[in-house]
């Protein structure tokens, strides 16, 4: 009982959740809707204990001085006055001005090493795994990427753009729905494993 | 709107007919030798064996993405992977680190420690290996990546969700292993680490961890599935020019 209760629990919800999907009945819209706030309810309490949890286990590290504990203060110093800052003043202001001060610049910064570091991977990728038609791959990329680029800032150029235009039309269109076509059935198969039973990550 | 409901429900019905088809019809076993080879996987376990054979840790990487959303198919798969490889990993002298950017998949992670712990008898080494080191992507990234400061981590996983950011991650070990959902994380991975799978393939994990017969069977059905949608591409595509009209 104490091991199939969940696991019925996740099944009974789960199919009358995706039945909603595909048959419009008021009564099942009702059920998706009630089921849907439950779970952004548990999903927000979720949140709140894995940033104690978060916490918790870096404090631990920190007694135990492994190395990067001086880091490790940093970040509870900066997560527990962040947290109380936002719980004295919860306006939106006080988020946006973090977000503008602190995540955006942060982020770009590390965007603009990531550059660098997949530039010279790149290179390394062609090395390595590469042969003859990566040459030949990468530099036919990088050559469509800087037309595309100049023509982004500069204006369209006679014949190129027809190309490029060509290329991200067809070729890669095409490449990026066979992938998500592929993940698409990847999910559904993933869901109809939790929905049958057979995947239980909430057994413990 | 109805029809294409009912043939939405058809077409579910179909694949888990399919699947149950699979499970039965084919012994597990045979089910998992029709799995063509991704480098990846024949990589990760020879690289956990030597790994753990010269007693260096591990770090498995379940990503920032929560099981609320897009993300969430990509994360139960991870989380089923781990528990095939843990049980793999925990043969080795020094127990494997984990993290997560995100609460639910934090609670099931540990989720999965515990019960490993619990059913190889060694709670003590297992306990509080399962951190939550960010929750923005770039936060994650930063907080994954002071563990190798702390312990030398030789082998590292992402498996789960990742962005751009997976690019930093993949500095984390001398020996990194990436998989993602997100096509432009894919994309960064496949430049930056050893191996790294591609599409579709990270939905596939649980199949070639062999985490379970169900896996197998999903994949088969999965793979019939792929066919029947090309069938249905290459028939309708000159169908529709024939009957709407092609062209601009």
């Amino acid at each position: 009982m104490r091991r199939s209760f969940p696991i019925a629990v996740a099944v009974g919800v789960g199919s009358i959740v995706l039945l909603t999907w595909f048959l419009p009945f008021p009564v099942l819209e009702g059920l998706r809707w009630m089921f849907l706030d439950w779970s952004v309810l548990l999903t927000g309490v979720a949140l709140v204990m894995a940033f104690f949890y978060f916490l918790h286990t870096q404090w631990r590290l920190i007694r135990r001085r492994q190395n990067g504990w001086g880091y490790r203060i940093l970040v509870v110093l900066a997560a527990t006055g962040t947290f109380a800052w936002m719980m004295f003043d919860p306006t939106p202001r006080t988020a946006s001005w973090m977000m503008t001060y602190v995540l955006i610049p942060g982020g770009v910064s590390l965007l603009g090493l990531l550059a660098v570091v997949l530039t010279y991977r790149g290179l390394w990728m062609v090395f390595q795994r590469g042969g003859g038609w990566g040459w030949l791959f990468f530099l036919t990329v990088g050559v469509v990427l800087a037309v595309d680029t100049f023509q982004a800032t500069q204006g369209p150029l006679p014949w190129t753009s027809e190309v490029s235009g060509w290329l991200e039309g067809v070729v890669v269109r095409a490449g990026v729905r066979g992938l998500l076509l592929g993940m698409a059935l990847g999910f559904v198969a993933t869901g109809l494993r939790v929905l049958s039973g057979a995947d239980r990550p909430f057994e413990e | 709107m109805f029809l294409a409901g009912l043939i939405g429900l058809a077409l579910v019905l179909l694949f888990g007919g399919m699947m149950v088809l699979a499970r039965f019809a084919f012994h597990t076993e045979n089910l998992f030798e029709r799995l063509r080879g991704i480098p990846l996987f024949s990589g990760l376990y020879e690289g956990l064996a030597l790994t753990m054979e010269a007693g260096w840790p591990i770090h498995y990487a379940l990503g920032w993405g929560s099981l609320w959303g897009e993300a969430g198919g990509s994360a139960l798969v991870a989380l089923r992977a781990f528990q095939a490889i843990g049980q793999f990993a925990m043969r080795g002298d020094q127990p494997p680190d984990a993290s997560s950017g995100d609460g639910l998949v934090y609670m099931l992670g540990s989720n999965v420690l515990n019960r490993l712990a619990r059913e190889q008898y060694t709670a003590e080494r297992w306990l509080d290996r399962m951190y939550v080191t960010g929750f923005h992507p770039w936060g994650y990234a930063a907080g994954t990546l002071a563990f190798p400061l702390a312990r030398d981590t030789e082998l590292a996983l992402l498996l789960g969700h990742f962005g751009v950011e997976a690019g930093w991650m993949a500095e984390m070990a001398p020996r990194v292993f990436g998989a993602t959902d997100d096509l432009v994380g894919q994309a960064v991975l496949y430049a930056t680490c050893d191996e790294a799978l591609v599409g579709e393939e990270v939905l596939a994990a649980g199949a070639y961890t062999r985490a379970g017969p169900a896996h197998g069977a999903s994949l088969w059905a999965q793979d019939v599935m792929r066919w029947l949608l090309i069938l249905v591409l290459f028939l309708g595509a000159p169908l529709y020019v024939v009957l709407v009209g092609g062209g601009g």
